[in-house]
């Protein structure tokens, strides 16, 4: 059923979620519009929204729990109104908060969840505890875990069918920053090695940087673009590469750069702006005009990108600028 | 279907693990106790003042002090009779009182002359009887004595049949209440009443069958020495003595405590999904929401009858212990179309659960219906508590004191299978078709609330 798909950069990816303009309204006010992505096998999918977006919304619609209004969802090739046990078989999630039995122990949880599954083994379960690294806890009572070791047993419930689709609300809240990254080792793990498309929804962009490969922004319940997470940072750059020149004599060089119709945005500290593909080439011709002027040249370095933080905020706030 | 056993395997894990749960049926154990250590109260009670309960008549000192001072007509008989009976010692409830009151009887004639009802040789005959303890003659007597004034064979049946059988009278006011005297007590009384009535010019069609059957399963007692029929050992309230039956028939009653405990669980089973927040993690699940409102229904009607069967054996077990095993081979015998059936007490005890357990079915669908609809586990509890506690006095209230006859279709008028086939409902023509039918569709109503309410639910 699922199938494959040329993307854009001449790879072939399987889509594992499908969503075509997709429209949901809750008591009077409508909280998404039009929303259209795909989610492919192998990638770690970044979902970013300021709260209250519809990240949650979208979820709770890709895992059954609200009823779509308009549009259609498919999940490895399953339309999720006309085969809604065999679409949701291959999802595995957690939506909002861990909340699991309190009064039944983490193995009691993760077999009752088994149960309503196909194909899932002691063995299985048993594999899933210690990929989160839980073995040691889990036959204590759920009343007695940390918000973290629940986050983790949520993840573990979620990897228990071997799902195509991981869907994590928020998945770090709560964790601490050894767990945060654990975590991410986890998920790319999972996403690049077991082929599984991981979809993270997250406000936190500084996290969805280092984990994702590529994100989707949904401001104000509409899609405002799908990018890589190079694209983003390329394109939030502009068509340009920054460098900092740290010389003896910052006036002279700075007339020299003038001269040679080199942008610079900084007297005192000259910033040169270079635009074009050739680089490389261009910034070892102007060295060696540098050096040849009798200028001292002591340092040469590129300037720090921006953070996808930034990105994210210019991209929220401006109401969406078109990338690439 | 192979998913649906897993589902409710599912529900009944998350229940069982409860604290909760196990306190519910530790309730049902401890209310079996209650009704056992109640019996026996009542059984000590009556051992103690049996005679006391039975015949309030014993103060003849009493009496005598009362006749002196009112001096009414002929009260120096009814000295001479008290005197009478508390100078041989008759014991209370024994038949020489009742024959020494007969002999003693007398009516008040022209210028208030006493005329006794025998005559004076008859008189010292029946005292000589009567003070020798000679029951056998004294029988004999009242037999001819009947004969000659030309009654009808009810009246001298009782002695005919205690002189042909040797059964003697009884001699104390237990004897009168115990097998075979109160038999033949009801089966003379009986056929009196059925003699007395033919010759009145109202007969009553309803009480003339009362009496024809009380006479056949009467006189099947005699005749096969049945010692002790378990319908008449049905209640604590109404029955003479307090044995094995009476306690295992009674009960039944603490249907009403599983009533409540399983609308705690059908209340609560799927609001705590909501409550807990771990609903989500249950409807993420490849599993159509149906079927897990399906499966959470099942899980709480089952675990209602397991508490009803957990009642049963409990019941059974702890009567045993607490009353004996003396009469546990008796039967319960009724009269059906003119003949005696015999049927095994312990089914009749489980039928009887059975029935009872319908206003059970019903009230805990209501609280799952009002559970999923309303993520409110307190509110669901509480009105099926209160429909199911108060659901029959409602409908009474309206049938008896309004005279309004449409409450027949309230679901509460209808739960009661026993009293619609005893026809004491309360409704006039009142069919177990039809109260099965009202039932029914109460019941499809909940459920379908209950569905729309959660498969349409937007979570």
């Amino acid at each position: 059923m699922e199938k494959n798909i040329k993307v854009n950069d001449g790879t072939v990816k399987t889509a594992a979620l499908r969503i075509k303009n997709l429209n949901k309204t809750l008591g009077r006010r409508q909280i998404l519009f039009d929303i259209n992505f795909e989610a492919y096998r192998g990638e770690v999918f970044g979902f970013l929204g300021p709260n209250g977006a519809g990240k949650t919304t979208t979820i709770k619609l890709i895992t059954g729990l609200l009823t779509i209004d308009e549009g259609s969802i498919e999940i490895g090739g399953y339309n999720l109104k006309k085969h809604y046990e065999k679409a949701l078989g291959s999802i595995g999630g957690i939506v909002e908060n861990p909340e699991m039995y309190k009064h039944m122990t983490g193995m009691d949880n993760l077999k009752q969840y088994a149960r309503m599954r196909d194909g899932v083994t002691q063995e299985r379960i048993e594999e899933v505890v210690k990929i989160v690294g839980l073995s040691n806890r889990i036959n204590e009572k759920i009343k007695r875990y940390s918000l973290g070791m629940r986050q983790r047993l949520g993840v573990a419930q979620a990897l228990l069918h071997r799902p195509s689709l991981l869907l994590l609300d928020e998945p770090t809240n709560g964790l601490d920053p050894a767990g945060i990254k654990e975590l991410r080792d986890i998920l790319k793990k999972l996403a690049h090695e077991e082929n599984i498309c991981v979809l993270v929804s997250s406000h936190l962009m500084s996290e969805m940087e280092l984990m994702c490969d590529r994100v989707g922004i949904i401001n104000n319940g509409k899609m405002v673009g799908v990018y890589t997470v190079e694209e983003m940072m390329r394109e939030s750059a502009g068509d340009t590469s920054e460098y900092i020149y740290n010389v003896d004599n910052a006036e002279r060089a700075a007339a020299l750069f003038s001269e040679m119709e080199y942008a610079v945005t900084d007297d005192t500290h000259i910033d040169v702006v270079f635009s074009g593909d050739d680089v490389q080439d261009r910034l070892a011709q102007l060295n060696c005009k540098l050096i040849e002027s009798g200028v001292k040249l002591y340092t040469v370095s590129p300037k720090e990108k921006k953070k996808l933080e930034d990105v994210f905020i210019e991209i929220t706030q401006t109401g969406g600028v078109q990338i690439g | 279907m192979a998913k649906m056993h897993k589902l409710i395997k599912n529900e009944y894990i998350k229940t069982w693990k409860k604290v909760s749960t196990k306190v519910l049926f530790i309730l049902i154990a401890l209310s079996v106790l209650a009704l056992m250590g109640l019996g026996k109260i009542v059984q000590g009670e009556m051992e103690d003042n049996f005679d006391y309960i039975f015949d309030s008549s014993m103060d003849y000192n009493y009496e005598i002090n009362q006749a002196e001072k009112m001096k009414y007509d002929g009260y120096e008989v009814d000295i001479e009779m008290y005197n009478f009976i508390m100078d041989n010692e008759f014991l209370p409830g024994s038949w020489q009182v009742s024959a020494t009151r007969d002999a003693f009887s007398y009516e008040v004639g022209d210028k208030k002359k006493i005329e006794y009802n025998y005559s004076q040789e008859d008189r010292m005959k029946l005292l000589q009887c009567i003070k020798n303890g000679d029951w056998k003659k004294y029988c004999e007597f009242m037999l001819q004595n009947s004969k000659k004034q030309g009654l009808p064979e009810a009246y001298t049946w009782e002695y005919q049949y205690r002189i042909s059988k040797n059964i003697p009278l009884p001699a104390n006011t237990r004897e009168m209440f115990e097998y075979p005297n109160d038999v033949i007590e009801s089966v003379a009384a009986a056929k009196i009443n059925l003699v007395d009535s033919s010759t009145s010019e109202t007969e009553d069609s309803a009480y003339t069958k009362e009496w024809k059957d009380a006479i056949t399963l009467g006189m099947y007692r005699l005749e096969n020495d049945i010692e002790l029929n378990v319908a008449e050992n049905t209640s604590l309230l109404e029955s003479m003595t307090v044995n094995f039956w009476v306690v295992f028939c009674q009960s039944a009653s603490l249907i009403t405590v599983i009533g409540v405990l399983i609308i705690i669980i059908a209340g609560s089973t799927v609001a705590n999904e909501f409550s807990n927040g771990t609903i989500k993690f249950l409807l993420i699940n490849p599993v159509k929401r149906w079927k897990i409102l399906v499966s959470k229904y099942v899980m709480c009607v089952s675990m209602g009858f397991l508490m009803i069967i957990c009642l049963y054996v409990l019941s059974l077990l702890f009567s045993i212990i607490f009353f004996g095993t003396e009469h546990l081979n008796c039967t319960y015998l009724e009269v059906v179309n003119g003949v005696v059936e015999s049927k095994n007490g312990f089914v009749h005890v489980f039928k009887n659960y059975m029935f009872r357990s319908v206003q059970v079915l019903v009230m805990s669908t209501l609280a799952f219906a009002i559970s999923s609809l309303a993520k409110n586990s307190a509110m669901s509890i509480g009105i099926s508590l209160f429909a199911m506690l108060s659901g029959n006095s409602i409908v009474s209230i309206f049938k008896k004191e309004l005279n309004q006859d449409w409450v027949r279709y309230l679901v509460f008028a209808n739960t009661d299978f026993n009293a619609v086939i005893n026809g004491t409902s309360g409704f006039a023509n009142h069919s177990l078709s039809f109260a099965i039918g009202v039932v029914a569709i109460h019941m499809f109503v909940f459920f379908l609330i209950a569905w729309d309410g959660f498969t349409k639910r937007e979570i």
